[in-house]
């Protein structure tokens, strides 16, 4: 009986480490550039002012994407299994998080003080972000992988 | 649900990566089947049988006992 998976190959994820590691790289030299720059950041220009933004925006969301939709280099039903669990708590983590944290933000406009609001809900914006949320993912799908490996290694003998 | 994968593989004298290799599987899922950790669909239930030469209901059971 042959599945048709909707994930991409493996091959994608490893494109997708490996424009992990070029936005580091970027942000490393972006760091470096503007610590040189100093008051003259106006001075580091419009066009690398536009490839950092690429860097720091598109780039990493690409890669993440690539990461996140493709498939392990065993990929089984187990597996299948632990990422549609990694999945349910992203989606519980990223709806019920922002759900509450909206709420309290409503409560807290009545009972705190403006500034306090403003800088809680400059945090609270990042529970949905899609970036968040993908770095959550993996950390809980990579991590349980992980840690069954660690278990099942000289258990099976 | 319960197993007997264990008891089956040790008579066998495999290991969970031979079998894994066997049927197609990571070392984890049998990992996992053997430890009821998942229960394994009617697919992979089927190939272990056939690879022991033993019924689906020979390998695994309810724990209610139905």
């Amino acid at each position: 009986m042959e599945k048709k998976s909707f994930l991409l190959p493996h091959c994608c994820q490893i494109i997708g480490w490996w424009l992990l590691g070029l936005v580091a790289v970027l942000c490393i030299t972006f760091v470096i550039i503007s610590y040189n720059a100093g008051a003259g950041a106006a001075e580091v220009g419009d066009f690398t002012r536009n490839l950092y933004a690429f860097g720091f925006y598109f780039l990493p969301n690409i890669a993440l994407l690539l990461i996140c939709l493709s498939r392990e280099k065993e990929e089984d039903e187990y597996i299948s299994f632990i990422r549609s669990r990694s999945v349910f708590i992203v989606v519980v983590f990223g709806f019920v998080g922002g759900m509450l944290l909206s709420a309290f933000a409503g409560y807290s406009f009545r009972m705190m003080s403006a500034e306090f609001v403003g800088r809680f809900m400059m945090y609270a914006q990042w529970f949905p972000n899609r970036a968040v949320l993908a770095i959550v993912y993996l950390l809980i799908f990579k991590g349980t992988l992980f840690v069954n490996k660690l278990k099942s290694r000289g258990n099976g003998e | 649900m319960e197993n007997n994968l264990r008891v089956e593989r040790a008579i066998k004298r495999i290991s969970q990566a031979q079998l894994a290799e066997a049927i197609g599987v990571s070392r984890q899922t049998i990992f996992a089947i053997e430890n009821n950790k998942f229960v394994p669909s009617t697919e992979l239930a089927l190939r272990l049988s056939a690879y022991f030469g033993k019924t689906v209901n020979e390998l695994f059971w309810l724990t209610d006992g139905k």
